[in-house]
């Protein structure tokens, strides 16, 4: 028989060990190894092992049930005494509290966020499998990657590549007027948005639920749409829209209901609103056969793969395809690749976008600071609480006299932070009950309260809990379980030494984080200020576009005069022009080829707007060279030009150039050129832009009024146009507005770290508050002294408050490089941007510095101005 | 007057019997034995806890021995108030069944 195989089986072992304490432990399990060593020599191993275990599963129940009782009576005790520490120390407990629960809602709050944003896409089941096409091509020196891919690629990909399950192309449509006339009644008019071109195929590959409808047949036909739920409602009511007809009035084409889909998830870049179908392409583009073209990116190209491909598979594939496809275009210079649709939301800024996505640095910024926050709280915490230790010094002493180890002393004080830590919770609940509503408002998202009680989400509460609770007690508990009896109960030390350099260490901490969100926050504004100010070479804050479409528009561009000489007849226009894009909006990819050159494969490309002749004059442009468009004399089309574009393809004397068109192929001379604006988001490089005149390409009317009379022109414009159209809806941009728009990222993520920035600042000082105020209690005595012995009340205050403010210096000096060198890395995200400067480190400083001034002297002062008689008379 | 349970008692007696060879092996083998079938040692400790408790018997260290594998093992001995309990229990038996003689049992 061996050593080790007489001692008893190891689980019956660690039974004992966790229901017994330590002493009874030894005695116990000695007497069952004893008897069970017998057993062995008597009746053999297995029997031995089978007593063993019965008589185990016999006694345990006995056992269990004295450690509990006991237990339960010293938690009991435990939570009477937390309780009455709580209640003795209220100002401790409301700031630990207070601290606690701000942070815990501010992080609770942007883990939602950031949640959300991670989950993009994942409601359609197929989502790892399915991609968009990508395509990167280069024209002379500009490069451009496209989100979006030629129509003629999606049919050919399916039959060539064996890795392509199935593909559907979708085209967006800009913003339609649709309308639906009841029968005997008026029409319900609405201009919409989320309007796609899709070929049937989408319907599989995305798993769209119909509530109506057939899924098989619902895109077969030209001229059949399908409606979401809401959209369903919105013109039908509770009716059964199947057979209706609802009427496109800018295109001037009547579609049929033939199905109805259940509304998007909100966490897609495919926001849906209705879909027409492919067969409906020729009677929108005009030429059907200009669907089958390989080079126009004109839809967007989604691709199933096989379930057992991968997307490197796909792509070894490319080269050759590409070469065969583009057969006909030699010398043009494009790859495509996969794009998985879970990273559009975050990662993709293409051409042609659907929308603005987000960004995956914001995801990082915004889990940081959720982290960042927890962390403050928990160092408010561990300050509060290891100086709260000192008074409790006794009762800690008294417990481990009486016979406590330390582990149920550590154990003790763990509970008592998760007890806080919990109430801290339910304060929480309750602001996430409050805040939500406004939170949502913030990041644009449509979280409701009973969306966020999910087993997931509790769970991942309970986990921030959990951690947080441990994190912010475990040191504090082991601080103050570490005290020697003896010295406690004498009492005679002073109880500031020990933790004072790790307490300091904390509150610097704790200011370090809250000067770096003070200093990104005001670059932050400041670049966002610097967007909204920044002169971008044109009016912008001005201009009211309105929308032109159907038969107004023809009549608009037939006799533009009249309508013009109608609307300057209010006293606040200025100026009134057409054009074909809304500024800020994403204007098209057009090559201009001067006759001259004949490779027009070298050529970059351009962005190119449509205008008339009052264009200029209305965003107020910069003519620097040659004249404006003139109605007579530019009847046949004409260019004027930027200077970039000059630039771009190498004219030096642009004046007089006769160029050709990409689309219609036409030669028209360059007449002028202008100096190079900002008409896209000042994210980017200005592109050389290109100047048209074709009124009759337009769709907006440009309206320049007066600095605070848009109300009033707004109404008169109204009234105008309802008597001269009455059928046409009334729909209108600011322009300033409308180019803002493009910094949404940004302006979110502002609003946001502008509330961390608050809280963190917030949840720093409340630390402080409380160290001074410890500070002050435990120098109540010597204080009482100095003014007895003639202490100003200026002298006190000065002597109570220099250390805390000596804390908050170093923590700028330790801040400022790490926010610099951060806030540097963010700006280089934009061409055009601020620079930092010297008062964002002065006033990120003094702000904080202000802030803990007014924290520590409060308590200073009143701790000065106190009668010593107070704090001397018990002695 | 001194009331133990029966449990307490019987362990209690065992005690007194085992002299100062009492301890949680001996003591659940002694048991077993008077009662005739198997104690466990949960059933062992807790009357024993409480005699403890009511100072009928004390507890000692023992030198450290081979067959706890050099630990200590705590021996159990009767206090006087644990002897005069045992003598309080008898002298209630005798009084309660002194006349067994006229109970009938079948």
């Amino acid at each position: 028989m061996t050593f080790r195989s007489d001692k008893i089986p190891r689980p019956g072992k660690f039974l004992l060990r966790l229901l017994l304490d330590e002493d009874d432990y030894h005695q116990i399990a000695g007497d069952f190894e004893e008897s069970y060593r017998y057993k062995i020599t008597a009746t053999g191993k297995a029997w031995a092992c089978l007593w063993f275990w019965f008589m185990l599963s016999k006694s345990l129940p006995g056992f269990a049930w004295d450690t509990f009782y006991w237990r339960g009576v010293m938690i009991k005790n435990y939570l009477k005494i937390a309780l009455r520490v709580i209640k003795r120390q209220k100002l401790f407990s409301v700031l630990n509290i207070v601290g606690l629960a701000v942070s815990l809602t501010c992080a609770f709050l942007i883990l939602l966020h950031v949640k959300d944003e991670l989950s993009y896409e994942t409601n359609f089941p197929k989502a790892d499998r399915l991609y968009r096409i990508q395509t990167n091509s280069k024209y002379g020196s500009t490069f451009r990657n496209w989100g979006a891919s030629a129509p003629g690629l999606g049919p050919v990909l399916k039959e060539t590549l064996p890795e392509v399950e199935n593909t559907a192309r979708i085209r967006h449509l800009g913003r339609e007027i649709l309308s639906y006339t009841r029968p005997k009644g008026t029409a319900k008019r609405f201009e919409e948005r989320g309007g796609f071109i899709v070929d049937p195929a989408l319907l599989s590959m995305f798993d769209l639920e119909f509530l109506h409808g057939d899924p098989r047949t619902a895109l077969e036909e030209p001229g059949t749409m399908i409606l979401t739920e809401t959209l369903a409602k919105k013109y039908f009511g509770d009716d059964d829209p199947i057979g209706e007809t609802l009427l496109n009035e800018n295109r001037k084409l009547p579609f049929q209901i033939t199905g109805v889909i259940r509304d998007m998830p909100h966490n897609t870049h495919l926001r849906i609103h209705y879909m027409i179908s492919m067969a409906t392409i020729g009677s929108i583009i005009g030429n059907p056969e200009y669907f089958n073209n390989r080079t126009w990116k004109a839809v967007f190209t989604y691709v199933l793969l096989g379930p057992d491909r991968t997307a490197a598979g796909f792509h070894a594939k490319v080269p050759e395809f590409m070469k065969s496809f583009h057969a006909e275009y030699p010398g043009r210079q494009e790859e495509i690749l996969l794009q998985p649709i879970r990273k559009i939301h975050l990662y993709s800024k293409l051409e042609g976008e659907i929308g603005i996505n987000s960004d995956i640095a914001y995801v990082y910024i915004f889990s940081g600071s959720a982290l960042l926050l927890l962390l403050i709280a928990a160092v408010n915490f561990i300050n509060l609480s290891t100086a709260q230790s000192f008074k409790r010094i006794k009762e800690i002493g008294i417990r481990k006299v009486v016979g406590a180890r330390r582990g149920q002393v550590v154990k003790q004080h763990l509970g008592e932070s998760l007890l806080i830590t919990a109430l801290a919770a339910c304060c929480t609940l309750l602001l996430l009950y409050f805040l939500l509503p406004f939170t949502n408002q913030l990041s644009g998202k449509g979280i409701v309260f009973g969306d966020i009680v999910q087993i997931p989400n509790v769970l991942l509460f309970l986990l921030m809990l959990g951690i947080l609770g441990l994190m912010a007690g475990i040191y504090p508990a082991l601080f103050a379980s570490g005290f020697q009896p003896v010295n406690t109960l004498k009492s005679t030390k002073d109880p500031r030494s020990g933790t004072t350099r790790l307490r300091k260490g904390l509150v610097i901490f704790q200011f370090v984080i809250s000067i770096f969100m003070i200093f990104s926050t005001i670059t932050i504004y400041r670049q966002l200020a610097f967007f909204h100010d920044q002169d971008l070479g044109f009016d912008k804050d001005r201009l009211v576009a309105l929308r032109l479409y159907g038969d107004f528009r023809q009549d608009v561009i037939a006799d533009t005069e009249a309508l013009k000489t109608e609307i300057l007849r209010h006293s606040a226009v200025s100026h009134v022009a057409l054009s074909s894009n809304l500024l800020g909006s994403s204007f098209s990819n057009e090559r201009l080829t001067p006759v001259s050159v004949t490779d027009k494969n070298t050529l970059p490309m351009l962005r190119f707007m449509r205008v008339d002749e009052d264009f200029i004059e209305t965003a107020g442009l910069t003519i620097v060279m040659g004249r404006n468009f003139n109605r007579a004399s530019d009847k046949k089309g004409a260019y004027i030009i930027t200077e970039s574009v000059a630039d771009a393809l190498n004219l030096e004397q642009p004046l007089g150039v006769e160029c050709n068109s990409d689309v219609h192929g036409e030669v028209e001379p360059i007449v002028g050129v202008i100096k190079d604006f900002h008409y896209a988001s000042l994210h980017n490089r200005i592109e050389p832009l290109v100047l048209e005149y074709r009124p009759d390409w337009t769709g907006y009317l440009l309206v320049k009024v007066e600095t605070g009379r848009f109300g009033e022109v707004l109404e008169f414009l109204r009234q105008k146009f309802d008597e001269i159209a009455p059928d046409h809806l009334f729909s209108y941009v600011f322009v300033d507005e409308f180019f803002d728009r493009s910094y949404q990222n940004e302006n979110r993520g502002y609003s946001l770290f502008r509330i961390f920035a608050i809280v963190a600042l917030l949840i720093a000082c409340l630390g402080l508050f409380g160290l001074t105020v410890y500070a002050a209690e435990i120098r109540v005595k010597e204080i009482g002294i100095r003014k007895v012995l003639g202490a100003s009340v200026t002298n006190i205050s000065v002597l109570m408050s220099r250390e805390f403010i000596l804390w908050v210096v170093i923590a700028n000096i330790i801040a400022w490089p790490a926010a610099y060198l951060a806030m540097n890395g963010w700006l280089a995200n934009f061409a055009y941007r601020v620079q930092i400067n010297v008062w964002t480190f002065l006033l990120s400083a003094a702000l904080v510095t202000l802030f803990a001034l007014v924290t520590v002297s409060y308590q200073a002062v009143r701790t000065a101005l106190g009668n010593p008689i107070d704090s001397l008379r018990y002695e | 007057m001194i009331l133990l349970s029966r449990s307490e008692e019987i362990v209690l007696l065992a005690i007194w019997k085992l002299e100062d060879n009492a301890y949680g092996v001996t003591i659940r083998d002694q048991v077993s034995r008077d009662t005739g079938h198997e104690w466990s040692f949960g059933a062992i400790y807790k009357p024993l806890k409480k005699l403890l408790h009511r100072d009928f018997v004390k507890k000692t260290g023992s030198e450290p021995c081979a067959e706890r594998g050099g630990r200590s093992k705590y021996l159990y001995t009767l206090t006087d108030g644990g002897k005069e309990a045992l003598r309080e229990i008898r002298r209630i038996y005798k009084s309660v069944w002194s006349e067994e003689s006229k109970i009938a049992f079948d």
